[in-house]
């Protein structure tokens, strides 16, 4: 051994061995390292007691072709490519250099391994071992037997330094390689491989994996070793189907909405029209909707008005031209779809309310038909008392006449012609009432119309404990209407306002109030008084034609026709009392201007 | 028998020319009549002197007739009081809601009878002839 020995001394005389800058390891047949120089120790870190297949590659194994040993059986050196990992893991490439060392006898007694790395990669590699280290995921270097030669900080993150051992049990807990190993496939085909994996973590839950394999070749000869690269998108998936899921949700809702929807995306292409919509519009089966055809349909512009908006842009009633011709009412509402980084295309909903419009008018008929059965039996009413009272006139007459009594003839007389005279109103005021007045409209000024009716009643309150007060808006302009139409609602309301004082037994300050004013376009009146209320059981039927309180005083067609002309005006008339307290009338009517 | 003269007759209605009407039938054959032309003067009328019988509209401003009814039912003194209403609603909603509240208070002390308008004098009196047992002209 010392002969040996003494011809290494020798050779390592020289100084050039620490100074040379290239790794020299000397290696004995078992492989163990025996010497090496600085530059070795720096590059792959402590060598004593190594073996070069451990310190070159963090094998546990020799090689199998390893070419020492080949220098060791024939002497004769060889030169060639090799990858290996320095002490810091990241992956080397060199031109290896293997001698000889002969002892006196010409036997090859330990083989020197000259390494000179190739700089050039040196920049490539650093930014390798950045990527190596830093990509969040797991990146594991492995060779022919499935062992890690080299893992990420990620997989140390996760298992801890598992280099040397077996990848399916140090990460997968299994004994043997998984079924469905792509590594495996990349070794036998050289070829990259990528695929879902799915696996279960250290603590057991499920984990989708997703694995991609890169043979890393080196030299023609088969690949020594193969990188795989498995990211965790577990979260992802999850994502995606709870994305999917809520997808086919809205889907379904705007699928299957009663109003129609329609979306259109930047470019103004229709992106979406669903059922409802494809109904309401007529839309011929196998043909697409554009926006020129939208266009057609809906009201001018109505698109180009929706853009510049931020809040929704509703219209509640208008009528749009379907694509069949006809034309339909609806409420349309269109907004504006924008996301964070600018504007995604227009929503419409379309509600289509031609069936309310249907129902509401169906409504109106019944009320009508329930009013003229009101309207008859208030009739009849009427004209039984009148009946009734032209009997008590016969019958007092006839009395009058046996008894040769003059007074009770003449108050028999006078009955019968009472009566007639109210019959005959009433007559009047029904085919007046039925046969619709109808409205001549034109410019007319509102204030002077409201101030010549509250003057109508000034003198009839004079002697009486009535206050009569107007609060009446002298600027209010012109409007549309039928002048003595109106003129004879507000006279109507304010006579019941008067009459309601005079019929109130207590003692009070009567105050009837007349105000007028024009707000949001709207023209109101506000009549209100503070005498004997409207009664529980009357409340219901006060619009009711023929219905009346006042006895012989009223035909009962006042209100019913008052209301009749405010709703042919557009407007609607309400009210609200307290019984003997006070009740308040008002009247609202869009204003339309001359 | 006791004469119709020595009963009084309240007639309670709001159109002035069938209280005339009925207090001339009434009178006709002898009865005293007061006339009152809504509920509120009707109680007040009682209260100063109750009368023998009452002959009542429904549909009355101020206080209808069903109203004054159950006033005169509950009242002690009153409700002994024979009532014969007088309607024009008789066959309409109106009417049919009036005598509906009229039954559901009465707890059993019922008009005598109610009669449609127009009813025709000679009824009337011996509608109230036989309740009061009276002889008429």
């Amino acid at each position: 051994m010392s002969k040996h020995l003494e011809a290494l001394e020798y050779w390592k005389r020289l100084p050039l061995f620490d100074a040379i800058p290239m790794s020299i390891a000397v290696i004995d047949k078992q492989r163990n390292i025996v010497d090496g120089n600085n530059m070795l120790q720096e590059c792959f870190g402590s060598w004593n007691g190594q073996k070069c297949y451990n310190l070159y590659f963090s094998r546990s194994t020799p090689c199998s072709h390893c070419k020492g040993l080949k220098t060791f059986s024939d002497g004769m050196p060889r030169v060639f490519f090799e990858q290996s990992f320095d002490a810091n893991g990241i992956p080397v490439c060199q031109t290896k250099h293997t001698f000889p060392i002969f002892d006196k006898d010409n036997k090859v007694v330990y083989v020197a391994e000259i390494l000179s790395i190739i700089k050039d990669t040196g920049d490539v590699l650093l930014d390798y071992q950045r990527l190596f280290e830093l990509i969040p995921c797991n990146i594991t270097l492995l060779n022919q037997n499935m062992e890690i030669v080299k893992c990420n900080q990620h997989v140390k993150n996760m298992f801890g330094n598992i280099e040397g051992q077996h990848c399916y049990k140090a990460m997968h807990k299994n004994d043997k390689p998984c079924p469905d190993c792509l590594v495996k496939e990349s070794f036998s085909d050289g070829k990259f491989h990528f695929g879902l994996h799915h696996r279960r973590n250290t603590k057991g839950e499920k984990i989708d994996l997703k694995v991609s394999t890169a043979p890393l070749t080196f030299l023609g000869d088969g690949p020594k070793l193969v990188l795989n690269m498995s990211d965790n998108i577990t979260k992802q998936l999850e994502l995606e189907k709870r994305l999917e899921i809520a997808n086919s949700y809205v889907n379904i809702l705007i699928s299957n909405a009663m109003d129609g929807i329609i979306a259109l995306d930047e470019k103004m292409n229709v992106t979406i029209v669903n059922r409802a919509a494809k109904a309401m519009i007529k839309l011929p089966p196998d043909v697409q909707l554009t926006k020129t055809m939208l266009d057609t349909m809906l009201p001018d512009n109505f698109i180009e008005e929706v853009l510049p908006k931020n809040d929704p842009y509703h219209l509640a009633n208008v009528d749009i031209l379907t694509l069949s011709g006809k034309s339909i009412p609806v409420r349309l509402i269109g907004i504006k779809l924008q996301s964070a980084d600018g504007g995604i295309g227009v929503g419409l909903s379309i509600q289509d309310l031609s069936k309310i419009k249907k129902l509401e008018k169906e409504k109106m008929e019944n009320e009508r038909m329930a009013a003229v059965g009101h309207t008859v039996a208030g009739l009849a009413h009427s004209i039984k008392n009148m009946l009734y009272g032209l009997e008590g006139g016969i019958y007092t007459l006839k009395g009058g006449v046996k008894r040769e009594n003059t007074q009770r003839i003449e108050r028999g007389l006078e009955m019968v012609e009472n009566n007639v005279d109210r019959l005959s109103q009433v007559v009047k005021a029904f085919l007046n009432y039925t046969r619709g007045a109808e409205l001549k409209f034109a410019s007319c000024s509102l204030s002077k119309l409201a101030i010549e009716s509250i003057n109508f009643y000034k003198s009839r309150v004079k002697e009486s404990n009535i206050t009569l007060i107007s609060e009446i808006d002298n600027n209010m302009g012109e409007a549309m209407l039928d002048k003595d139409a109106i003129s004879q609602g507000l006279l109507n309301l304010l006579g019941n306002a008067i009459e309601a004082c005079i019929a109130c037994e207590e003692e009070r300050d009567y105050v009837v109030k007349f105000k007028s004013f024009i707000e949001n376009n709207i023209i109101t009146f506000v009549i209100e008084d503070n005498g004997c209320g409207i009664d529980e059981e009357v409340k219901s039927k006060i619009f009711t034609p023929f219905f009346t309180t006042k006895g012989m005083g009223g035909t009962g067609v006042g209100l019913a026709l008052t209301r009749k002309i405010i709703l042919l005006h557009g407007g609607n008339i309400s009210f609200s009392t307290v019984p003997n307290e006070k009740t308040i009338f008002e009247i609202r009517i869009p204003l339309t201007l001359p | 028998m006791v004469h119709a003269s020595e009963k009084t007759i309240l007639i309670v209605d709001d159109e002035l020319d069938i209280r005339e009407y009925l207090s001339l039938c009434m009178t006709d054959v002898g009865f005293k009549v007061e006339t009152a032309e809504d509920g509120l003067v009707a109680l007040e009328k009682v209260e100063k002197h109750i009368p023998d019988f009452i002959l009542l509209d429904l549909k009355m401003p101020k206080m209808s007739g069903v109203r004054v009814f159950r006033r005169l039912r509950k009242n002690p003194d009153w409700k002994h009081i024979p009532v014969i209403i007088i309607s024009g609603h008789i066959g309409n909603e109106y009417g049919e809601k009036s005598t509906k509240d009229l039954i559901a208070d009465a707890a059993g002390n019922l008009p005598h009878c109610i009669f449609d308008k127009p009813v025709k004098p000679e009824k009337l009196v011996q509608a109230v002839a036989s309740v009061l047992n009276v002889e008429t002209d």
